[in-house]
């Protein structure tokens, strides 16, 4: 166990983490060279692409130091503020982290809070800096951030670059002399701390988990204390760059478990296992039950796809149990799902994966945080869909969520970055200057705000220089109000929002500008109204087409004309036919893109 | 029977609206010409000897000297049978037009002509920047009608930006006191590449309002069909038994050879397209190089293509046609057939399925309808 050394990586989204752990990989011979594919802990086709780390991973290193040999155990952490609770319980499997952060950037809001949950579980930190072989770096001042937030010597402080690979023997040194052994006791009952699961579709569901107490051998009888189901573990063993099966993983280690559980639900992140006899009568401290903290509609184009859905959205569910969905139907829409994620870019995600491994072709409806209704005769409902809102002369109030949020930017944008806060209805509890130039701004907030086109014009008023994190502080009272959009007189149940009272106005008029640019011209007139119950408030028109000819086709022109004719037929298979309207997929999401 | 098109090149001045492939050097004419020949001569058998038509488009086939159109002419005739020919056809430029030039064409061997007039406004054609005046244009007809060419065609243009209906009118009667028995009367289209698109990108001219174009189209239709002319294709309208045999050719899926830089082929299914370059097109010629692209057309292409090109016409698709395709189009074909026949939209006539007049102008959404992707 001494030998053991367990660490995560707190990096913010591009700094490099998975450029540099896989140089972590490459100098201790985990992986002989780089294969066909870059960055091997990223290895879903999304992460690849947008280049961040969605889901948690964890690999096994062999390193000598000294003439002894050490195990090294990265738990890769999500970089994303959708997942703080699965960073959490990796962080929680840890004794240290590597602080990365990008020389030519500095550090970022993100980061700030992943570490803080880092020194909160007494991780010993190696802050490192990346991108040094940048011409644009500017070491001196991201020292003086870095020692500003964590209080190390300079000299702490490690030069590296994924790229060049600089530093790399450096961090793991340091990983070796300054990341405590994990402590434990292997005669203790035992206890297994789950921090991911992955679902395989010859194996089950694949759980991921650091021994904190006692052993762990293959076939023993053991319990998941959350959900209290017992299996026998079939398989156990080490996560190299593939699964290397053993016959028992002591204190200390960090490995996985192939038990046979078919469904993603049963495997939960934070989860204690522990042995039916002579296990462990207390679970490890931090579970928590994720909840989803945005709902939105998901239809199929066709609503004879609608069992389709259902059969993918089960498959997404296996391998993602932060996904939550349950049937619903609209007016417009037809059959669909109401879907509970973790946040936006979690619903990209499930959207993606819905098009590009399912090939299902669904319209997305504005997302919505969940309401707690508290009605005249006391009772409270959670409410996850405008359109579920009781009566409002039932309604005695609405609580919404609120978030305490931490945004990181430049000092010359804040400004601009309070006057986003003040609109969209923050209140300033904290302010304080990095370094002369940065400074970090705590908030309250309701998320609803920050579900609409917060993040996005955070980043542009800010140049793309401001950062941005949050974490869920409870519900508050708000006085809010439904706000319909009417497509030639008609409700559109898919486009209701609920909205602060203070804000209707505005919006209703800006989502009818944005839906006539959206919404193309079609054979007759198209009314767009918002209304506020019965009354409307704005109103835009999308004139009818009374032209739609080619003017000549003759030879040269065959092939072109007949291309463009194809690529319309193709756009209008995609549009959702909403009474006599056809309104394509991205008018749903309209209230989003509002500028 | 198979068309043969000759793409010439060569303008003097490009038009405003135009996205014909073109250049303005006209010295590279003869090194043109002779790559033309070369091409002619390495197409033999493309299609069968025994041609029906040709035409010779652009660009500008009339700043072509007699000489030139005869050495072209005489490699035609080295690979094709003149026997069978109904239709020759050069598009000319009014200003290019003298008795002379006339002659001379008539002794080539053309018997047709397609004269770009575009409008009988000097403000419009200057707008467009055509290289001629409206008096030039009405002189050109008359000239052209002396000298014995009575199967002639005019094109004209409208749904042009701050044209009034007033200036429309005038060119539409104009062209009928002319007494030409063909007109194409295009619709403006900002075409990209062209100057016109630029100027629509940068907000300096702005499409004409639909309701505009409608009204100018029906003024065009009254106009015509009281003067007797039929409308047999979207844009164009002759008078009984004039119909331009080269171009009813592409609408009804017979083969073509297209030769020039920019011209479209189209036999056994495969369409091939020369490179819209010309000194590529005269390098890659004369250096034995590929010089063209090709696609060969799925069963969906020639489904969607038959339909597209047969609801243009006034005749339209002609329904056993259709029988040719497998059972999962003519399902579609049928089911959407009905639904517009329903929607007042086409008509079944004579075993011919059209487009009815009030729905013209909505020929394209009607055509992508019916179209498999």
């Amino acid at each position: 166990m001494k030998n053991i050394r367990n660490f995560c990586i707190i990096a913010h989204i591009d700094h490099g983490k998975s450029t540099l752990a896989d140089r972590l990989l490459e100098y201790t011979s985990t992986v002989s060279e780089r294969d066909a594919q870059a960055q091997v802990l990223d290895d879903m086709d999304i992460e690849r692409e947008r280049g961040i780390t969605i889901k948690s991973h964890a690999i096994q290193m062999d390193y000598e130091l000294n003439g002894e040999q050490y195990v090294l155990n990265l738990i890769d952490t999500p970089g994303h503020v959708d997942f703080s609770y699965e960073v959490s319980r990796s962080i929680a499997a840890c004794e240290g982290a590597l602080l990365i952060v990008d020389s030519t950037q500095g550090i970022q809001a993100q980061t700030i809070s992943n570490l803080y949950q880092a020194i909160e579980h007494d991780l010993h930190i190696i802050p490192v800096m990346n991108k040094m072989d940048l011409p644009n770096a500017m070491p001196e001042e991201v020292e003086d951030q870095i020692i500003d937030l964590i209080g190390c010597d300079r000299d702490e402080i490690v030069r590296a670059s994924g790229k060049t690979g600089e530093g790399v023997d450096d961090i793991l040194e340091a990983i070796v002399d300054k990341v405590p052994a994990p402590v434990g006791d292997n005669k203790a009952p035992l206890q297994c701390l789950i921090f991911d699961s992955v679902f395989n579709s010859f194996r089950g569901i694949i759980a991921y988990f650091k021994v904190v107490n006692g052993e762990i051998h293959k076939g023993d009888l053991v319990k998941f204390m959350a959900t209290g189901k017992e299996y026998y573990a079939d398989e156990i063993g080490v996560l190299r760059l593939d699964m290397e099966p053993r016959k028992v993983l002591r204190t200390g280690d960090v490995g996985y478990i192939i038990s046979g559980i078919k469904t993603s639900k049963e495997v939960k992140v934070g989860d204690t296992i522990t042995q039916v006899k002579g296990g462990c009568d207390a679970r490890i401290e931090g579970f928590e039950e994720v909840k989803p903290m945005v709902f939105a509609g998901v239809y199929p184009i066709d609503s004879d796809d609608y069992e389709d859905l259902r059969a993918s959205m089960e498959k997404l569910q296996l391998n993602d149990a932060s996904l939550t969905f349950e049937p619903e139907s609209s007016a417009a829409l037809g059959f669909g799902f109401r879907c509970g994620f973790l946040g936006m870019l979690h619903m990209e995600i499930i959207q993606e994966r819905l098009d590009r491994e399912f090939d299902m072709n669904v319209i997305t409806t504005v997302p919505n945080v969940p309401y707690i209704v508290h009605t005249k005769k006391g009772e409270e409902l959670e409410v996850h869909n405008p359109s579920g809102l009781p009566e409002p002369t039932v309604v005695d109030r609405i609580d919404e969520p609120y978030i305490h949020a931490q945004i990181i930017t430049k000092s010359e944008f804040i400004g601009q970055v309070m006057t986003l806060c003040l609109n969209k209805r923050g209140e300033l509890q904290k302010q304080h200057y990095l370094t002369s130039d940065r400074v970090e701004l705590n908030y309250t907030m309701p998320l609803a705000e920050i579900v609409f086109d917060f993040y996005d014009k955070l980043k542009s008023i800010s140049k793309g220089y401001a950062s941005f994190d949050y974490y869920s502080t409870g519900f508050k009272q708000a006085k809010l109000i439904k706000l319909d959009i009417l497509l030639n007189g008609e409700s559109v149940d898919a486009l209701s929002t609920l909205i602060h009272f203070d804000n209707a106005y505005t919006l209703g008029r800006r989502m009818c500008e944005k839906l006539q640019e959206l919404i193309p011209r079609q054979q007759f007139d198209i009314a767009i109204q918002a209304a506020i119950g019965a009354k409307i408030i704005a109103r835009e028109t999308v004139k009818a087409v009374r032209k739609d000819v080619t003017a000549k086709c003759y030879g040269g022109d065959i092939s072109r004309k007949r291309k463009l004719l194809e690529k319309q037929k193709k756009g209008k298979k995609r549009m959702k036919q909403v009474g006599n309207v056809e309104v394509p997929q991205k008018a749903f999401l309209a209230v989003l893109k509002l500028d | 029977m198979a068309g043969v098109y000759i793409h010439i090149p060569f303008c003097t001045q490009k038009c405003g609206y135009c996205d014909f492939y073109s250049i303005i050097r006209l010295k590279d004419k003869s090194e043109f010409i002779d790559a033309l020949v070369k091409e002619i001569g390495l197409r033999a058998g493309e299609v069968d000897e025994k041609i029906k038509t040709i035409y010779f488009g652009g660009g500008t086939p009339s700043l072509l000297k007699k000489e030139e159109l005869v050495i072209i002419f005489n490699a035609l005739k080295e690979v094709y049978d003149f026997s069978f020919l109904e239709e020759i056809t050069i598009e000319v430029n009014p200003d290019d037009i003298t008795t002379e030039y006339l002659g001379d064409l008539k002794e080539i061997g053309f018997n047709r002509l397609s004269m770009g007039i575009q409008s009988f406004n000097d403000r419009i054609l200057t707008y467009m920047n055509r290289r001629h005046g409206a008096e030039e244009a009405k002189i050109a007809v008359q000239l052209a009608k002396i000298a014995g060419f009575t199967n002639m065609s005019i094109d004209l243009i409208y749904g042009i930006p701050k044209m009034t209906d007033q200036e429309w009118k005038h060119t539409i009667d104009t062209a009928i006191e002319l007494d030409v028995i063909h007109i194409s009367a295009y619709h403006l289209t900002f075409e990209p590449g062209t100057p016109f698109y630029k100027n629509l990108k940068r907000n300096i001219v702005s499409e004409i309002d639909d309701k505009e174009s409608v009204s100018q189209y029906n003024t065009l239709i009254t106009k015509l069909t009281s003067a007797k002319f039929n409308d047999y294709e979207i844009s164009n309208f002759c008078k009984e038994g004039f119909e331009s045999k080269h171009n009813s050719n592409y609408w009804t899926g017979n083969s073509y050879v297209g030769l020039g830089p920019s011209a479209h082929s189209y036999t056994n299914n495969r369409r091939r397209w020369n490179v819209s370059d010309l000194k590529k097109y005269i390098t890659n010629i004369s250096q034995d190089k590929v010089f063209y692209e090709t696609e060969t057309l799925t069963e969906k292409d020639l489904y969607n293509e038959l339909i597209m090109l047969g609801l243009r016409t006034s005749k339209g698709v002609y329904l056993n046609s259709m029988n040719n395709f497998s059972a999962i189009f003519m399902d579609e074909f049928k089911q959407i057939k009905q639904k517009n026949i329903k929607a007042k939209k086409l008509i079944e006539e004579q075993g011919y399925l059209k487009v009815r007049r009030e729905s013209k102008f909505l020929t394209d959404q009607i055509i992508s309808d019916f179209f498999i992707v």
